[in-house]
C-alpha cells in the first residue's frame, strides 16, 4: 500500500492555514505512518460494529457489550502494532514526534474507534433498537446505509491520510444509490428503520443525505481528535461547513461589520436564522419591520417632508420654541444615532451612512433643507439597488446640486467643481484615464441640471441652460443636442466602467472585511459588479458571504471602530433603552471624537481606515465618553447590572456575586460575545480590586467602564 | 569681553528691549540659543487663490480677467509698488511693516495635477507626482531631528496630518484642553488602562490602538503642565484656537518641533467675495494674535502656510474660479527678513501666453525649495538631511527663495 506523507502534511495544513509548520521528514514519517494505522483502526473497528449489527439481527445480544468490549476484542492486533508502530516511527527519540498533529497513540485509537462505532450507532442506535428490522426488505436497506455510511468514513479518513483507496465522492455516490435501490422496496415508514438525528427522514433522499452528514460528523470529529487538530465546531455539528454552528466570534464578527455591534434582537434572530439567512435577511432591508423605530423616528417630521414643506414648517428665522431651519439638520442627526442604536434594519443603515460618505456633501445653513431629503431620496432607497440608479439619483438632488455647484452649471457659464469629483471621486477615479479635456466635457454634459424645489425630488432639466453642441466624452459621442439624454448616457458609461466597479468593491471591502483588500475577493466583488449590472446586493452578497469574511480570522477585530459606531455598540452593548437615550447629546459626543455627523468638508467623505481615527487625543477621549456613558451621565442609559440584584441581558438573566473576579466575569458575559483576553480581563480585576469593596457605589459601572475601554470593545 | 548674543541677552535690562532688537538685528540666529527652532506648518485646504489674496495691482490683466471678483483697484493694501494685499488680510499689515511677514509669489508645485486630494498629498510627502512615498516630510525630517519623542511633532486636529505620518511617532489632538483623562476613578483608571494599552495584541487592529494609547499616556502629563493663560486676543474659530494651544505648546518649551494646523474652506468655485469673507479674515487675525501671543519666541517660531495649488487666472460663470496651478507661500516669524512679496524672476504678465497651459499662474518657485531653506536655515538641517527629507529633489541653494537675506 503507497503511502504519501504528504497526505498528513495536507491535513495540517488545510487545519492550520495561517500557521506555518516546520515539518521535518522523520515527523513526516510519524505522521504518515500514523495516519495509515488510524485508518487500520477505523477499518477494524467499523468491521466489529458491523458485526454487532449481524448479531443483533440473530438476536441475544447486548448491543452496549458489543460495541464496547466485543469490538475492542477485535481490535486488538491492531491496536498492538499500532502500539509498535509509534515506538517505532514516533517515540524513540524526542526528534520524531511533531509539535501538532498527534498526541498519542491511545488518543489516536480510541478517536479512531469512536468514530466507527459513532456511525453505526447514529445509524441504527447506540442500543440498536432498530434492529431487527420487520422484514428482509427493511434488513437490506438498514445495511445498505450502515454500510455506506461506513465506507464513506473510511473514504474520507483515507483521503485525508493521502493514500490510495476509495475516494470520498465515489463512497458518497455510492451510499447514495445503494440507499435508493435497497430501500425503495422499503415499506415500513423509513424513519422507524433507523435513529438518524435529522429532522428529516421520510425519504430515501433523507436517509441518504443525513447518513452522509453523519459520517462527515464522526470523521471530522474522530479524525481531528485522533490529530489533535482544532476541527471548528461548524464541521463537527454536521460534518459541513454550512456555518450551522456559529462559534462566538463569527457572531460578533456578524453582528459588528453588519451593524452597530449585539443587541438582543439581532443575536436572537441571528442564533435563529443562522449566517447566511441573517445576512439574507439584512440584504433585504424591506422584509424587517421595525416598528418601534418608526415610532420614535415619527417625532422628527422633517425626514419626511417634500422640499418646499421643509422651508414653510422650518422657516429660516430664529422664533423661540418654533422649529427653524437648523432643526432640520438637528432632526437628521438624532435620526441617525437613533437609527445605528435600535434600528432593525442594521445594514440597510451601515450602507446609508456608506453611501453618503462616498457621495459626501457638506450640510450648511443654507444647504440645511437639502441634505435630509438628499439621504432620504437619492441615497437609502438605492444602497442594494444598482450604482447606475444610485449615481443618477445623486445627480439630480438638490444637495449635491449646491455642494458642488452642478445646479448653477449652465453652458456658457461652465462649473467644473461638479464634473471634476464626479470622475475623481465617485466612478471612475484618477487612475480611470480622464484627461482636463473630459473634465470639462462633463461639465457641458451636466449643463441645465439644475434644482426645482417644486417637484419629487428636487430637480429639472433646463434646455435653456443646455448646451447643444455635441460632445466628445470619455470615447462616448455625443451628438449635437443630446438634452438630458447626454446625462443619462454617460451615467451608464460610468456606473458599467470597470474602474467604477473596481473602485466600489474595493471601498465596500475596505469597509465590511478588510483594510488591505484581499485580492482574491476584490475579484470576486468586481467581477459580481460588471456581471450584475451594478447591482450592489449583488456585490454585498459576495463580500458578506465569501470566505474572507465568515472564515478568515485574520480579519476579525481587525478595524478600529469609528465614533458612530463605538457609542452606538456601547448603547446596544448596555441594553440602553432607545426611548431613553439623550440622542443629541450622544451626536456631540461623536462629534466630539471626530465624526461629525453630516459635517465632513471635503467631497471624499471620512476615511475608513483605522490609522485615521487613531490619534493619542482620541484615545483619551474615548476613555473619557465611555466612562460618562457606562454610569448614564451622558446620554445613554445603560442597564447595567446594579451592584447587587439581576437583571436581562445578552445572554439571560445574571446575578452578580461579590468579588472582584466574579464581577468582571459577569460583566464580560454581559458586554462581550467573543472571549476577552486574559490581559483584559485582568485589568478589569485589579481596577476592581483599586476601586473599592463590594458595595461601594458605582462599583458595577466603573468597571464596566473599564471593560468598554479594553481593546476588544474598541475594535471590531 | 567680546559680547555675545548670550551675554547680551543676559545682561539687556528690559526683556522688552530684546524684543524690540530681535526682529530688526533681523537675519540669522535671531533667537536665543536656548530656544528650540519649530516650524508650523499651516495648509490651507482647497487651493487658496494667491492672486486674490497678494493682488498684482500693477497688472491690467488681472482686472480683465477677473471683472467680477478682482479686488477693486485701489482698495488692495500697498505692499510695494507692484503688488496689493486683500483688504480682508489687513491685520496681516502689520506684520509685514514689522518684516516678520514675508509672501512667496507664483509658488507652487511642478505637478500639473488638479486634484485636491492628489496635490495636497504630493505636498505634504514633498514628492510631487510621485506616489510610492507614504511618509510625510515633517516626519521624515522628526526621524532624524527629532530625539524619537512623539511630543515633538504635534497635529492639532484629531487625526494626524500626513506631513507629520511616518516612522517617527507624533501627536495629535484637536485641543490641548481635552488631553486629559477625566471623570470618576481617574487615578486608578489610568493606571490600570496605561498599563493594559503597554502591549495590545488584539487582532490587526490593536496594534494601532496600543501605541496610540501608549503616546497619549505619555504625552498627558506632560501635556498637563503647560500654561495656557494669554492675554492676546485670538479669534474663536477653530484656526484661533489652534493657534492658541500652539503658541501655549512653543512658549512651554516640552520639546515641541514641528506643529500642524488646517485653515479649510478655500476652494472658492463660486462667490469667491463670500467666501473669501469666511476664510481670509481669520486667516490674518489668527496669525497676527498668534505671532503677538509668542512674544520673545516668534523669532525661534516660522509659520509657512500652503495650500495645493493656487486658482485659474479667469473668473468662471459663477463668481468663482477652478482649480489652477502656481499659488502664493506665506512665511512669518523665524527671524525672517520680511517685508517683502518673493518673486524668482519678474512678474511675468497674466496675458494668456505667459501661463502655464494658458490658463494659470506658472510655477517659478517649486514649494520644495521653500520646505528645503526652512529646513536648513531655520531648523538647521544639513544638505543630506536635506537629500532624503526631499527626494528625488536637487537641492540647489541658488534656487532658495531667499526668505531671510
Amino acid at each position: 500500500m503507497s503511502s504519501r506523507p504528504w497526505g498528513a502534511l495536507v491535513a495540517l495544513v488545510i487545519a492550520f492555514p495561517t500557521s506555518a509548520l516546520a515539518i521535518t521528514p522523520p515527523q513526516a514519517r510519524c505522521l504518515a505512518t500514523m495516519e495509515r494505522y488510524g485508518l487500520q483502526v477505523v477499518t477494524a473497528a467499523s468491521r466489529g460494529a458491523l458485526g454487532c449489527v449481524r448479531a443483533a439481527e440473530r438476536g441475544g445480544i447486548v448491543p452496549s457489550d458489543c460495541f464496547g468490549a466485543g469490538v475492542d476484542g477485535r481490535l486488538a492486533t491492531t491496536l498492538r502494532r499500532l502500539r509498535l508502530a509509534d515506538a517505532r516511527w514516533c517515540s524513540r527519540d524526542g526528534s520524531q514526534r511533531p509539535d501538532a498533529g498527534y498526541a498519542d497513540d491511545a488518543t489516536l485509537a480510541a478517536a479512531a474507534r469512536d468514530a466507527a462505532v459513532g456511525v453505526v450507532a447514529d445509524v441504527l442506535g447506540a442500543d440498536l433498537a432498530t434492529v431487527p428490522a420487520p422484514t428482509r426488505a427493511d434488513a437490506r436497506c438498514q445495511w445498505a446505509v450502515v454500510t455506506g455510511a461506513t465506507r464513506l468514513l473510511r473514504a474520507l479518513w483515507t483521503e485525508a491520510a493521502g493514500i490510495a483507496g476509495t475516494r470520498v465522492a465515489t463512497a458518497t455516490r455510492r451510499l447514495d444509490d445503494d440507499t435508493r435501490a435497497a430501500c425503495a422496496r422499503s415499506t415500513t415508514p423509513l424513519a422507524s428503520l433507523f435513529a438518524l438525528p435529522c429532522a428529516a427522514v421520510a425519504t430515501t433522499t433523507d436517509v441518504a443525505a443525513c447518513a452522509v452528514s453523519v459520517a462527515r460528523r464522526h470523521f471530522q470529529r474522530g479524525h481531528g481528535d485522533a490529530h489533535a487538530l482544532a476541527v471548528p465546531c461548524d464541521l463537527t455539528d454536521d460534518g459541513d461547513a454550512n456555518l450551522s454552528c456559529v462559534p462566538p466570534e463569527l457572531e460578533e464578527h456578524v453582528l459588528n461589520r453588519l451593524g452597530y455591534g449585539p443587541d438582543p434582537w439581532t443575536l436572537g434572530r441571528l442564533r435563529a436564522l443562522g449566517v447566511r439567512a441573517y445576512v439574507g435577511e439584512q440584504l433585504h432591508p424591506e422584509t424587517i419591520a421595525d416598528d418601534a423605530v418608526d415610532a420614535q423616528l415619527a417625532q422628527f417630521p422633517s425626514l419626511t417632508m417634500p422640499f418646499l414643506d421643509l422651508r414653510v414648517h422650518y422657516p429660516n428665522r430664529v422664533v423661540p420654541g418654533q422649529p427653524q431651519s437648523g432643526d432640520v439638520l438637528k432632526e437628521l442627526q438624532r435620526a441617525k444615532v437613533l437609527r445605528a442604536i435600535a434600528s432593525h434594519r442594521q445594514l440597510e443603515h451601515v450602507l446609508t451612512d456608506f453611501w453618503f460618505n462616498h457621495f459626501n456633501i457638506l450640510a450648511t445653513d443654507r444647504r440645511d433643507y437639502d441634505i435630509s431629503p438628499y439621504e432620504r431620496l437619492a441615497i437609502r432607497p438605492h444602497v442594494l439597488g444598482r450604482f447606475r440608479d444610485l449615481l443618477l439619483a445623486v445627480i439630480r438632488s438638490p444637495g449635491m446640486g449646491d455642494f458642488l455647484d452642478g445646479r448653477r452649471n449652465q453652458a456658457d457659464a461652465i462649473n467644473e467643481n461638479f464634473s471634476r469629483e464626479l470622475l475623481e471621486l465617485h466612478t471612475i477615479g484618477v487612475d480611470g484615464g480622464y484627461t482636463e479635456a473630459d473634465v470639462t466635457a462633463v461639465a457641458h454634459v451636466f449643463t441645465g441640471w439644475k434644482e426645482n424645489q417644486a417637484t419629487a425630488d428636487g430637480f429639472e432639466f433646463l434646455a435653456a441652460w443646455h448646451d447643444r453642441s455635441a460632445k466628445q466624452v470619455l470615447g462616448l459621442a455625443l451628438p449635437a443636442n443630446g438634452g438630458y439624454d447626454e446625462g443619462v448616457a454617460l451615467i451608464d458609461l460610468l456606473a458599467s466602467h470597470p474602474s467604477t466597479a473596481t473602485r466600489v468593491a474595493r471601498k465596500l471591502i475596505i469597509r465590511f472585511v478588510s483594510e488591505n483588500p484581499p485580492p482574491r475577493l476584490l475579484t470576486a466583488a468586481t467581477d459580481a459588479y460588471l456581471a450584475t449590472g451594478g447591482d450592489l446586493r449583488a456585490v454585498m452578497e459576495t463580500i458578506l458571504l465569501s470566505p474572507e469574511f465568515l472564515a478568515d480570522p485574520a480579519n476579525r477585530r481587525s478595524k478600529v471602530k469609528r465614533p458612530l459606531h463605538l457609542m452606538a455598540s456601547l448603547a446596544r452593548a448596555t441594553h440602553a433603552e432607545p426611548a431613553t437615550l439623550n440622542l443629541d447629546r450622544v451626536r456631540r459626543r461623536v462629534r466630539e471624537l471626530g465624526e461629525d455627523l453630516y459635517g465632513f468638508a471635503a467631497p471624499p467623505g471620512y476615511p475608513d481606515v483605522s490609522g485615521y481615527w487613531t490619534g493619542a487625543g482620541s484615545m483619551l477621549f474615548r476613555f473619557n465618553f465611555i466612562e460618562l456613558a457606562a454610569r448614564g451621565a451622558d446620554g445613554i442609559v445603560p442597564a447595567l447590572p446594579a451592584d447587587v440584584g439581576a437583571t436581562t441581558t445578552l445572554a439571560g438573566p445574571s446575578t452578580l456575586a461579590g468579588t472582584s473576579d466574579a464581577l468582571v466575569d459577569a460583566l464580560i458575559g454581559d458586554l462581550f460575545l467573543a472571549p476577552v483576553s486574559a490581559a483584559t480581563r485582568d485589568t478589569a480585576v485589579a481596577f476592581a480590586d483599586l476601586f473599592g469593596s463590594v458595595g461601594t457605589p458605582g462599583r458595577t459601572a466603573e468597571t464596566a467602564a473599564v471593560l468598554l475601554s479594553s481593546p476588544e470593545f474598541l475594535v471590531h | 569681553m567680546t559680547i555675545t548674543r548670550r551675554t547680551f541677552l543676559k545682561t539687556s535690562a528690559a526683556a522688552g528691549l530684546s524684543a524690540f532688537i530681535l526682529p530688526r538685528l533681523g537675519a540669522r540666529h535671531a533667537f536665543a540659543a536656548q530656544q528650540t527652532p519649530v516650524l508650523v506648518a499651516l495648509y490651507l485646504r482647497g487651493g487658496a487663490d494667491g492672486l486674490n489674496l497678494v493682488v498684482p495691482a500693477g497688472d491690467p490683466f488681472y482686472y480683465a480677467s477677473r471683472p467680477t471678483i478682482a479686488v477693486p483697484h485701489g482698495s488692495e493694501l500697498v505692499l510695494d509698488g507692484f503688488f496689493g494685499l486683500n483688504p480682508m488680510l489687513a491685520p496681516l499689515l502689520p506684520l509685514y511693516a514689522a518684516g516678520a511677514l514675508a509672501f512667496v509669489h507664483l509658488a507652487g508645485s511642478p505637478d500639473p495635477s488638479r486634484s485636491h486630494f492628489d496635490c495636497q498629498d504630493f505636498m505634504e510627502r514633498a514628492a510631487p507626482g510621485n506616489r510610492s512615498h507614504v511618509d510625510g516630510w515633517l516626519a521624515r525630517w522628526l526621524a532624524g531631528a527629532g530625539g524619537g519623542r512623539a511630543i515633538a511633532g504635534i497635529t492639532l486636529r484629531h487625526t494626524r496630518a500626513k506631513a507629520l505620518l511616518g516612522s517617527a511617532p507624533s501627536l495629535a489632538f484637536p485641543s490641548l484642553d481635552g488631553f486629559t483623562l477625566t471623570g470618576n476613578a481617574v487615578a486608578e483608571r489610568r493606571a490600570v488602562l496605561e498599563a493594559r494599552y503597554d502591549d495590545v495584541r488584539v487582532g490587526t487592529a490593536g496594534q494601532l490602538l496600543g501605541d496610540a494609547g501608549t503616546l497619549a499616556f505619555d504625552a498627558m502629563d506632560v501635556l498637563a503642565g503647560v500654561d495656557r493663560a494669554t492675554s492676546a486676543l485670538y479669534p474663536t474659530s477653530e484656526l484661533g484656537l489652534a493657534l492658541k494651544d500652539a503658541a501655549a505648546l512653543v512658549k512651554a518649551d516640552i520639546g515641541v518641533r514641528a506643529i500642524a494646523v488646517d485653515l479649510g474652506g478655500w476652494d472658492h468655485h463660486t462667490d469667491t467675495l463670500r467666501r473669501s469673507a469666511d476664510v481670509a479674515p481669520d486667516l490674518a487675525m489668527s496669525l497676527a494674535a498668534f505671532h503677538a501671543d509668542l512674544g520673545a519666541h516668534a523669532a525661534s517660531t516660522l509659520t509657512l502656510a500652503m495650500t495645493e495649488f493656487g486658482r485659474r487666472v479667469a473668473e468662471n460663470g459663477t463668481d468663482g474660479t477652478d482649480h489652477g496651478h502656481g499659488g502664493v507661500m506665506l512665511a512669518l516669524g523665524g527671524g525672517i527678513a520680511g517685508g517683502r512679496v518673493v518673486l524668482r524672476g519678474a512678474w511675468p504678465g497674466l496675458a494668456p501666453d505667459a501661463l502655464f497651459r494658458g490658463q494659470d499662474l506658472p510655477v517659478t518657485t517649486d514649494f520644495r525649495n521653500v520646505f528645503a531653506e526652512a529646513l536648513h536655515r531655520h531648523l538647521a538641517a544639513s544638505t543630506t538631511a536635506l537629500a532624503s527629507i526631499l527626494p528625488g529633489f536637487t537641492i540647489d541653494p541658488s534656487a532658495f527663495p531667499g526668505l531671510w537675506s
